[in-house]
């Protein structure tokens, strides 16, 4: 394998670069900037209770509440906008996030506005904010409210109606993963895709808890069978996609086996939405390169199976039966990877 | 996990070749051909390695499950001595299968961790089917006696952690079974996992299987949380007259810096040091200033100027250290 520097000094030969390449800015350690962020967690509260305490009663009534989460939001759009240091970031996160609920409140306790319609306003100004800033968990706490008022304007009471977006979100999440894996860095809005992606993925995960075993009144029988299906449809789709772009053609027999793999486990997993889930975020994560989301699905997929455990409506001895099954294959697989030789083309 | 190796590296160019197209270094023709020189990622030896462990992984999580699912339905159709039998036979198995395997292999020790899951999972079945009347803490102190022998033949960081997880449900339950003051059990376990990140971090250097950071690390994030937890109860709850939950915080966050700081100057684990420092002394000095003053609107900003004082310093020592060499 030839290392970045290489490729620096093979483009170099070929005149496509001159010089040297760009030095790295001396970056924070990751454990300084992790600690630089969790006490900004602890302190930008105290400040605002402080500020609120200063306020006195404005923030009470409700067009004073409008009017200072306007404020705050409107404050913290520069620094989001700019590298920074991390505590002033994550500081403007939270005074930024701070500023979307009173906003809320305002409109909701101020102006009467029906539930709908403050949603609809709320996933207006989170879609705002979440555009212009350039700060990876700012940009992950709007999409995920966001992605709140789009639910609740769905109607977010009922939670079979919230089962059926499991499955459109599990693609989702998958697609956008995959999308900024193949965006050119240079596009403006690639910085974007992953924080959406995570929130999106963690929708996903926890929508898979509401994901109906059987059919349920609320939801025509076919329909449950149909969104299961589409479900663990993404396992396979996903084997294929990572498949076609890196395996298949250095090894012809590993992208048979995988997306051979894929299918019998999807059919196996066709029951439990997350498990199918889990293990096509593993192969995207791979793909990607990415170490923390490789782990969130590896949680995700244990978050699943104890969930499947609950599950009352199979009996434990089938659980058993389906665990095992799947256990058997995959070392079946595990066994097959390790006889079948390399192939290279 | 030389798979794992070659995927880190290949993610690193991944991630250098994007930073320098991010910066404008490399124009469309020249990141269109860098990518081509760099080949496909990951390449095929990484997946075939990633799939060959999550396949034998995944393997074992999964029959492990089937098994406990197995165990807790209970099956009325067979007796007590079949299903007694059967899964001592299936754990007699699984050994079986780690000692042919080796503990020097990856499957080996897959098997061995699955072995440590089905011991519970048997001493769970006799308390059910004998109706012995043990206490829960008692299983999972037998539980974690029983490991033992396996997790020093193994010496390696899952078994390691398996045995540390059950042994502080243990000490847990026992705690929290025994004492009497809220502030007991994460006091005891502060110092217990204190404890066993001292053994860990001493051996790590020594035996070739718990090298590495991961275990000293998690263990020493157990032991910071568990006494700083204590050390809240001690400042929050007035009838707390033993003061046991500052003590062991104290003990925690001593030892714990010390040895950070003499072994491999671990980055990471002085700033879990240093937040816990905040955390504690912040709300020591808050509740001091609640309590003695009514001026809370000074009150919060003195503490949000302290909070932003204390980390300000911490995270200049960190980098000072970073620069002279310590993994970050």
């Amino acid at each position: 394998m030839i290392d970045a520097m290489d490729i620096w000094d093979r483009l170099r030969g070929e005149g496509q670069v001159s010089g040297s390449p760009p030095e790295a800015a001396v970056a924070m350690p990751w454990s300084a900037r992790l600690l630089s962020g969790a006490a900004a967690w602890i302190a930008t509260p105290l400040m605002l209770a402080f500020a609120a305490l200063a306020l006195g009663d404005l923030l009470v009534t409700a067009s004073g509440s409008l009017v200072v989460g306007l404020a705050l939001c409107a404050a913290t759009v520069f620094p989001l906008k700019r590298a920074g240091h991390e505590f002033v970031l994550q500081a403007a996160t939270i005074v930024s996030v701070v500023g979307i609920v009173l906003v809320g409140y305002g409109l909701a306790a101020g102006l009467d506005l029906p539930e709908t319609a403050v949603a609809a306003c709320l996933a207006v100004l989170a879609a705002m904010l979440f555009a212009m800033s350039r700060q990876p968990v700012h940009q992950f706490m709007c999409a995920g409210i966001l992605i709140a008022a789009v639910v609740w304007l769905l109607d977010g009471t009922s939670s079979a109606r919230l089962s059926l977006l499991q499955p459109i979100t599990a693609w989702m999440a998958v697609a956008l993963w995959w999308l900024s894996l193949r965006t050119d860095p240079v596009v403006a809005w690639q910085g974007h895709l992953a924080p959406l992606a995570w929130a999106i993925t963690l929708t996903a995960i926890g929508l898979a808890w509401f994901m109906p075993m059987n059919a349920v009144d609320a939801i025509d029988p076919r329909l449950v069978a149909g969104l299961r299906w589409f479900g663990a449809l993404l396992l396979p789709a996903t084997a294929l996609m990572v498949g076609f772009a890196s395996i298949r053609h250095d090894d012809r027999w590993l992208f048979v086996v995988l997306v051979g793999a894929a299918i019998v486990l999807a059919w196996l997993w066709r029951w439990s939405p997350g498990i199918t889930f889990g293990l096509s975020l593993m192969l995207v994560a791979f793909a990607r390169g990415a170490t923390v989301l490789l782990a969130a699905s590896v949680a995700a997929l244990a978050y699943y199976l104890v969930v499947f455990y609950y599950h009352m409506t199979l009996p434990l001895l089938d659980k058993a039966l389906w665990l095992g099954m799947a256990g058997v294959l995959l070392l079946a697989l595990h066994v097959i990877l390790r006889r079948v030789p390399e192939t290279r083309p | 996990m030389l798979f794992w190796i070659l995927w880190r590296n290949e993610s690193g160019q991944r991630d250098q070749l994007s930073d320098w197209r991010r910066v404008g270094a490399l124009d469309d023709a020249a990141w269109q051909r860098a990518r081509v020189l760099a080949g496909r990622q990951p390449s095929a030896v990484a997946w075939r390695g990633f799939l060959d462990h999550l396949s034998l992984w995944l393997a074992i999580a999964l029959l492990g499950a089937a098994l406990v699912c197995f165990v807790a339905a209970n099956w009325d159709q067979l007796g007590k001595f079949a299903r007694l039998y059967g899964l001592q036979v299936a754990l007699v198995g699984v050994v079986a299968a780690a000692w042919r395997l080796g503990l020097d292999r990856a499957a080996g020790q897959g098997a061995l961790l699955l072995a440590g899951v089905l011991l519970g999972a048997l001493l769970a079945l006799i308390g059910q089917t004998y109706q012995t009347g043990a206490d829960t803490w008692q299983l999972f102190a037998l539980w974690a006696v029983l490991l033992l022998p396996w997790t020093l033949a193994a010496a390696a960081m899952p078994m390691g952690v398996l045995w540390a997880f059950v042994a502080n449900i243990a000490v847990w339950l026992y705690t929290a079974e025994v004492a009497s003051e809220l502030v007991v059990t994460p006091a005891v376990q502060g110092v217990f996992n204190l404890a066993l990140f001292a053994i860990w971090s001493a051996l790590a250097d020594r035996v070739d299987g718990l090298r590495g950071r991961t275990g000293p690390r998690l263990l020493a994030a157990a032991a910071l949380a568990t006494a700083s937890i204590a050390a809240l109860i001690d400042i929050f709850d007035s009838s707390t007259l033993l003061h046991a939950g500052m003590g062991a915080w104290v003990l925690a966050v001593a030892v714990i810096v010390a040895a950070a700081w003499r072994w491999h100057r671990d980055l990471l684990i002085l700033a879990l040091a240093a937040l816990s420092i905040i955390v504690v002394d912040t709300c020591l000095v808050g509740r001091l200033l609640f309590e003695v003053s009514d001026a809370a609107t000074g009150g919060f900003l003195l503490l949000a100027l302290m909070v932003i004082g204390q980390a300000s310093a911490a995270s200049l020592l960190l980098r000072r250290l970073a620069a002279e060499g310590a993994p970050a």
